[in-house]
């Protein structure tokens, strides 16, 4: 395994094939994926759809490598994840994919640089290099003044943008949102939205996932997830 | 790549172990109450180990000294040897040797260089003018006794043989009993009053310093059997011998055994009802009783650090389930098992080691007090202190592991959705 990055090979970024999550709860088998199958380019603007309870949270957790489909292939760049143990899956969340919480999931403790390192420790970078990266990071996202903040002197917005910060510090091939602007109020929300265009138009990948129309809305194409399958993908 | 490259990719971790170290001062910082009472186990444990190491060396720094003043070749013949275990009758039976025992071992015991019968004299009352001592040993002796001991004399002389024959009202001081007694005079050649009788004052001991609670300069030496016995307690008489040399010590202590036993009458079967014993005899002893200090030491901060160590245990636990959420973080954003595991053994680690510093602080003070007001001597000793805190901080490793585990062992969806 390799520590520099690869040239994305020809086609899809992501290949999803008949990807199943089955959960045991006692003696029942609950079926929250039945057979999703997608594939999403390089540059896209996805935004996954549905109600609570459609899976579309299980489905957010394999694309971030937090979990495997108990049937299926999802390969990502040509890897197949879908076979790995914790600590390869570590090491590809650690290199591909940038997440982005609705609960922004900062440190409380770490200031806006040092959370904004942390991928780049486990990544085992010098500190010199962490913390040049981590502030070209927080300068992409108009933060680098408040680098030494911790998070609880920062406002909401702020908060959410150290956040894409760090998930895009490590370079990922995906930037994978779950609800970015669940707690913010409609404007910052707004600019939240404006922030993933603009790095959308930079050459990232942005998956997006949310209950809300209106922030849909905000991507290229929208996969509307019900009872564990793909009911619709629209481009637009 | 190099070692360092492969190490680093490896334990990202262990390269950002400054924070991990960062990170459980800031646990402690948060909750101050908390860890203080968790590490108090670890504090007193190591604050016992430094304590007790340093007495205990302090003691044998004081001890290796004394022997070496003793005089590492004298033979003590006493009614017993020590720690001897013995029952209040037997021991009330046992008899000091007599003249007649002394002069066999002179005749018979040919390794035997010089033998110094003493008699203990205790509860006679020393005056020169107003001055009085009462509390000095007194004892009778013969010429010997400076041969037996290497008694160097600061002033004057030591009892002659012919001191000893004729009875002669003589008597030699110790060092201190001449300064109490003559604060401002020149002893030679007074009159102190010993139980109301003259004694010409004839020599002054050099002085020869403090063991424990032995005063070896407390002392006044007169010829055997010039002092009315005052106390019956102390009916017996001690001799101490000097072998021909060093070499033939064990020599001189079987030929003492012998010549005493025959005197006795003893039968083969029977044991000795008496005590020769060397100067190794006692530092034998020493070490035993030292070594049970140890062993009562390592039982004390063992209780302490288990109960230090469970204490972190459960602080550990405790934090684990705070922190769920962050663990979940870490995990999402690319932390490995053994990242999460080597952070939270840091903290715990960290955690203990803080109890050790504090530990070796408080018993490396407690050690200074008991130097400055106690009889004891005591010293730090490096190697006490650097196994002290390896000790602690490998208490922080054990107990921390299974927390860690824990820690690292977390699914990250269900710890990211922990609230």
């Amino acid at each position: 395994m390799s520590a520099e990055p690869v040239a994305a090979p020809a086609g899809p970024l992501i290949l999803a094939e008949d990807l199943w999550r089955t959960y045991v709860m006692g003696a029942e088998e609950i079926h929250a994926l039945r057979g999703v199958s997608f594939a999403i380019q390089p540059n896209e603007y996805v935004a996954i759809m549905g109600p609570s309870g459609s899976g579309k949270s299980t489905l957010m957790n394999l694309i971030g490598c937090l979990d495997t489909p108990s049937k299926g292939d999802y390969v990502l760049r040509g890897k197949n994840v879908s076979k790995m143990n914790d600590d390869e899956l570590a090491e590809v969340r650690n290199r591909e994919i940038g997440f982005v919480f609705q609960t922004f999931n900062l440190l409380p403790r770490a200031s806006a640089l040092q959370n904004v390192e942390l991928p780049l420790v486990y990544a085992g970078i010098p500190k010199e290099e962490r913390v040049a990266r981590a502030k070209r990071s927080l300068e992409m996202v108009d933060l680098a003044a408040r680098m030494s903040h911790k998070p609880n002197e920062l406002s909401g917005g702020q908060r959410q943008r150290v956040a894409i910060a760090r998930a895009l510090v490590m370079g990922p091939s995906i930037l994978l949102a779950d609800e970015p602007t669940g707690n913010l109020d409609t404007t910052t929300g707004n600019e939240i939205m404006g922030l993933f265009e603009r790095l959308q138009r930079e050459g990232n990948t942005i998956i997006l996932v949310t209950h809300e129309r209106d922030i849909a809305e905000h991507a290229h194409r929208i996969i509307f997830i019900r009872d564990g399958k793909i009911e619709s993908d629209e481009r637009r | 790549m190099s070692l360092t490259r492969r190490l680093m990719a490896r334990f990202p971790v262990l390269f950002s172990m400054r924070e991990a170290v960062a990170l459980g001062f800031a646990a402690i910082r948060a909750y101050k109450m908390r860890a203080g009472l968790t590490i108090l186990g670890v504090v007193m444990g190591i604050m016992t180990v430094i304590g007790m190491s340093s007495v205990v060396a302090g003691l044998n720094q004081s001890m290796a000294k004394q022997i070496e003043g003793f005089g590492a070749s004298v033979i003590f013949v006493r009614p017993a040897n020590p720690g001897e275990n013995l029952s209040d009758e037997e021991r009330r039976k046992r008899k000091g040797i007599s003249l007649r025992e002394v002069k066999a071992i002179q005749e018979r015991a040919t390794a035997v260089r010089a033998i110094s019968p003493m008699e203990p004299l205790f509860g006679n009352v020393i005056k020169y003018g107003n001055e009085t001592v009462r509390d000095a040993s007194i004892f009778g002796t013969n010429e010997a006794y400076e041969t037996v001991h290497d008694v160097y004399m600061a002033k004057g002389r030591f009892l002659s043989a012919l001191d000893v024959s004729r009875g002669s009202r003589v008597v030699v001081l110790g060092a201190d009993v001449a300064d109490a007694l003559f604060p401002y005079l020149d002893p030679l050649d007074k009159q102190v009053q010993i139980d109301g009788r003259r004694f010409l004052v004839i020599g002054v001991m050099e002085r020869k310093g403090k063991f424990l609670f032995m005063n070896r300069d407390n002392f006044i030496a007169v010829p055997l059997g010039s002092v009315q016995r005052q106390d019956d307690r102390f009916d017996f008489i001690l001799a101490d011998v000097k072998p021909v040399s060093a070499e033939q010590i064990g020599t001189a202590v079987d030929q003492v055994r012998e010549a005493l036993r025959r005197e006795r009458k003893l039968r083969f079967w029977q044991p000795d009802n008496f005590g020769v014993f060397t100067q190794d005899t006692l530092t034998d002893l020493y070490r035993q009783i030292t070594g049970g200090i140890y062993m009562v030491m390592i039982a004390i901060s063992s209780i302490g650090l288990i109960v230090g160590g469970v204490g972190v245990m459960n602080i550990m636990l405790v934090s684990v389930t705070e922190r769920t959420r962050e663990i979940g973080v870490r995990k999402a954003l690319g932390a490995k098992r053994r990242d999460i595991l080597a952070q939270f053994l840091t903290e715990a680690m960290t955690l203990t080691a803080v109890g050790g510093i504090l530990g070796v602080a408080v018993g490396g003070a407690i050690a200074a007090l008991v130097n400055a007001f106690s009889p004891f001597p005591a010293t730090l000793q490096p190697t006490w202190v650097i196994l002290a805190l390896a000790t602690s901080i490998g208490v922080g490793l054990i107990f921390g592991l299974w927390p860690a585990a824990k820690a690292a062992r977390l699914d990250p969806i269900t710890a990211l959705r922990y609230e």
